[in-house]
């Protein structure tokens, strides 16, 4: 009986050393998954943040050729680098002439012409590019017809 | 202008573009872009204007993103946007004929984008030849279209000027055509696939007789066929074309003759005023054009013409 109480003691304390094991237990791997949670959240929110739009350099550049069915380059040179994944956004615009409105004939391999508006009249022509995934570019040269000033 | 940004979708795609503007002069404009299809998308605004060296712009709600206060001043401004449609409300001195832009990016699809690789544009008086010259050569597979405008006479109905269009690689066809009887002519061709060019390629329209005018001729890539067009004429200050009911992704082609009585001359020294547009499609929007001086109604011609993105087989797994 003695052995058996004694038994019976040692296997309570079996069972509540096990239990403790269990509430030892199952508040790491509370922690832990609190842990992975909030590296998760942090990773999540990170991912989120780089998904919000920001500026990062911007540059300006301009030319200008007054002559009937020119041509003219324009190019504008960031202060450094685009960094990888990032994404540039050209603004072209064109003072139009009153004989000869302007628009950009060629564009560098890998631009894409988002938007472009010629105007009817002596208002500014605008056209919108953008390069993708920009990584080692740091100019970017427009080739630009009929220009009058840009 | 040139910005950088980061959180940028790639690919990207337009979610919507606005213009507005005016020849006349102005101190400041207000523009309306549309709603998002999702909010935190980058929003783009640009002002330019003529102007002295003193100048200055103000935008509430919108970040100054790049400034060029020249003579020619031109800013743009960004934000990101929230779930309703946003407002550029600037002003800028001193007052000038301007133009003002808008649009927002959003993620685009995977795989080769519907662009205009280049474009070059003509004008001729008194011959019954139009020429443009695209500065490069044509990639092989390329589309190449071309809008024609006129001041030939006809009967009013649709109709052509150009009796045929060479070079590009291309064989050329016809898209749309309208005669408006005593006020010109517009007209699209397409020639799809092209076999390939080198160096400057020139594009030559035959016209039936002498005419002044104007030629547009752009090489696009991803272009497989035409899907729809729709012709229309009218006198109105602000002439709309109506939708051909393209399918999602089309590629559309709009193109405006007007009589220059009516009109600032432009492009073309002497013959009728010509303006295209064209985008990949987000709605069936309708192009809206409008003329200078305000009001002013005047014989119209107007084309639209949606061409087929040309479709492509999904990677296979290696």
């Amino acid at each position: 009986m003695t052995v058996t109480q004694m038994s019976t003691v040692e296997r309570t304390g079996r069972r509540w050393r096990g239990c403790l094991r269990v509430v030892a237990g199952a508040l790491l791997l509370s922690i832990a998954l609190l842990a992975v949670g909030i590296l998760h959240e942090s990773v999540a929110a990170a991912a989120s943040r780089a998904r919000v739009p920001a500026l990062v350099q911007s540059a300006a550049g301009q030319g200008g050729n007054p002559t009937l069915g020119s041509t003219v380059a324009v190019t504008a040179v960031l202060p450094t680098i685009c960094n990888p994944g990032d994404t540039l956004i050209a603004m072209v615009t064109i003072g139009q002439q009153s004989s000869a409105g302007g628009l950009v004939s060629a564009v560098p391999a890998g631009w894409q012409r988002l938007f472009e508006h010629s105007p009817t009249d002596t208002s500014p022509y605008q056209g919108w590019f953008a390069l993708s995934n920009c990584s080692s570019t740091q100019s970017v040269t427009f080739s630009i017809s009929s220009p009058g000033n840009t | 202008m040139l910005n950088e940004f980061s959180g940028i979708p790639n690919p990207v795609a337009v979610d919507y573009n606005a213009n507005d503007g005016s020849g006349a002069a102005f101190g400041n404009w207000s523009l309306a872009g549309q709603t998002p299809q999702s909010s935190g998308e980058l929003t783009l605004t640009a002002l330019s204007f003529y102007g002295g060296s003193s100048s200055s712009v103000t935008s509430t709600g919108w970040s100054v993103g790049g400034a060029q206060s020249a003579s020619f001043p031109a800013y743009t401004c960004w934000s990101t946007s929230s779930s309703s449609a946003p407002t550029a409300s600037l002003s800028w001195s001193p007052s000038s004929s301007t133009e003002v832009t808008m649009l927002a990016l959003k993620a685009g699809t995977p795989g080769p984008q519907l662009n205009v690789v280049q474009e070059n544009q003509g004008t001729f008086a008194g011959q019954s030849v139009a020429q443009a010259t695209l500065p490069n050569g044509v990639t092989a597979g390329d589309a190449v279209v071309a809008m024609i405008g006129t001041d030939a006479n006809g009967s009013t109905g649709p109709g052509y000027d150009a009796t045929q269009l060479t070079g590009g690689g291309v064989t050329w066809q016809r898209v749309a055509g309208m005669i408006q009887a005593s006020n010109g002519t517009a007209e699209v061709w397409v020639g799809i696939s092209s076999a390939g060019s080198s160096g400057p390629t020139t594009i030559t329209a035959d016209l039936a007789g002498a005419a002044d005018g104007h030629i547009v001729a752009a090489e696009v890539a991803d272009i497989s066929g035409v899907d729809g067009s729709t012709v229309s004429l009218g006198s109105s200050s602000i002439p709309t074309s109506s939708s051909p009911t393209p399918r999602s992704g089309d590629f559309l082609v709009a193109f405006l003759t007007t009589n220059p009585s009516a009109t600032v001359t432009y492009p073309s020294q002497a013959g009728r005023r010509s303006h295209f547009r064209r985008r990949p499609t987000r709605r069936s929007d309708s192009p809206t054009y409008r003329a200078s001086p305000l009001p002013h109604s005047g014989p119209r011609t107007r084309l639209r013409a949606g061409l087929s993105h040309r479709p492509h087989s999904p990677a296979c797994p290696p």
